[in-house]
C-alpha cells in the first residue's frame, strides 16, 4: 500500500512538472522561435539595414523634383501642357495644393494662365508616375517693373512725383515711406527740375503706380 | 575657369547701353535660400534686381544677393540709362532646399 502511495506521488509530480512547463512556454518565445536562425547576426542587421535604405531611395525618387519650361499649349484647372524649347510637349497634372506664382504685385496679377505664355513648372511624380505640378511660375513676356527717366515737374515728398520724359510725355506716381532716394549723398536734392530714373510696377495696381525707388542724376553743365 | 555668362545682351541702338549677365545661370537649380546676381553694365546705369536697386560704378560691375522662395523663381534684371534706354533680362531660377 505504501507503495501504491509513493508511485502516486510521483505521478502527480510528474504531472504537475509536465503542465507547467507548457503553461509558461509564452507565446513570444513561441515566436522568437519562428525568427530565422542567426537573425541577430552582425551579417543579418547589415542585410536589413540595406533593405532600410533601397526602401528609403525608392521613396526619394519617387518625390524627386522635375522642373520644365516652356510656352503654355493648353491649360485647366486639371492639368497644365507645355511646348518645351525641343518642340515636345509635356502635360503635368494640377491639384488644388499646386501653388500658381505671378510676377509683379498680386493686385494686378491676371487671374489664370492663358496660353501662349511661357512657365517654369516644377513637378513630382504620384505613385504612378505621373507628373503632378508642386509650383507653376508665369513668365510675363515683359518685366512687370519699368524705369522712366524724365524731368521733375511736380514733387510732394512722401506723397506724389510727377515727371516730363523726353518725349513731353507726363507719369505720376504716388510716393511712400518706403520709396528708396538714389544716391543717398543726392537725396536732398531732390526737386522740381532734377532728372531723374523711376523705377516702378509697370502695371497700376488698385491704389496707383507706387514708386520703388527714385535715382537722381547729376545734374548736367 | 572660365565664367560664361548667362546672358548677354546686345548694346542699346544708341549704342550707350549694354547689360550682361554672369551669375547664376537661367534655370539653375539652388540648394540655398539665397543667390549671388552679379554681371557688367555701362558705367551709370541704373540697375534693378527685384526690389534691388543700384548704380553702375565706373568698374562696370554689379553685384546683389536676392532671396529665394522654394520653388520656381522668377528674377527680373533691368538696366536703364539717362537716356531713357532699357534692356532687361528675365532668369527663372528654382530654389530646391
Amino acid at each position: 500500500m505504501k507503495i501504491y502511495r509513493v508511485l502516486l506521488f510521483v505521478f502527480l509530480g510528474l504531472a504537475l512538472l509536465f503542465t507547467s512547463t507548457q503553461v509558461l512556454a509564452s507565446p513570444a518565445d513561441l515566436q522568437n522561435d519562428k525568427k530565422t536562425p542567426g537573425a541577430n547576426t552582425p551579417g543579418a542587421q547589415a542585410t536589413a539595414k540595406a533593405e532600410d535604405k533601397a526602401t528609403e531611395q525608392a521613396d526619394k525618387l519617387k518625390g524627386k523634383h522635375e522642373n520644365f519650361k516652356g510656352t503654355v499649349a493648353a491649360v485647366d484647372s486639371a492639368s497644365i501642357t507645355l511646348t518645351l524649347k525641343d518642340g515636345s510637349s509635356v502635360t503635368i497634372g494640377m491639384t488644388s495644393d499646386t501653388r500658381i506664382k505671378f510676377a509683379g504685385p498680386k493686385d494686378s496679377a491676371p487671374g489664370s494662365i492663358e496660353t501662349g505664355t511661357k512657365a517654369m513648372v516644377q513637378a513630382i511624380r504620384d505613385s504612378s508616375g505621373n507628373l503632378v505640378a508642386r509650383s507653376v511660375m508665369v513668365i510675363p513676356g515683359k518685366p512687370s517693373k519699368i524705369h522712366r527717366v524724365g524731368i521733375v515737374t511736380a514733387y510732394a515728398p512722401g506723397v506724389r512725383i510727377t515727371i516730363q520724359d523726353k518725349d513731353g510725355n507726363t507719369f505720376t506716381f504716388t510716393l511712400t515711406g518706403e520709396t528708396k532716394l538714389l544716391p543717398a549723398g543726392r537725396a536732398d536734392q531732390l526737386a522740381v527740375g532734377s532728372r531723374v530714373t523711376i523705377i516702378a510696377p509697370r502695371e497700376p495696381a488698385s491704389g496707383g503706380v507706387t514708386v520703388k525707388g527714385i535715382v537722381i542724376h547729376p545734374a548736367k553743365p | 575657369m572660365v565664367i560664361q555668362p548667362t546672358v548677354v545682351s546686345m548694346p542699346d541702338t544708341s549704342g550707350s547701353l549694354w547689360l550682361q549677365v554672369l551669375s547664376p545661370l537661367d534655370e539653375a537649380v539652388i540648394n540655398t535660400l539665397q543667390v549671388e546676381v552679379t554681371g557688367s553694365a555701362s558705367a551709370g546705369a541704373v540697375i534693378s534686381i527685384d526690389e534691388e536697386i543700384l548704380i553702375v560704378g565706373v568698374d562696370q560691375q554689379f553685384k546683389t544677393t536676392i532671396s529665394l522662395d522654394e520653388g520656381p523663381n522668377l528674377i527680373e534684371i533691368i538696366a536703364s540709362d539717362e537716356n531713357g534706354n532699357e534692356m532687361s533680362v528675365l532668369l527663372t531660377i528654382t530654389y530646391e532646399p
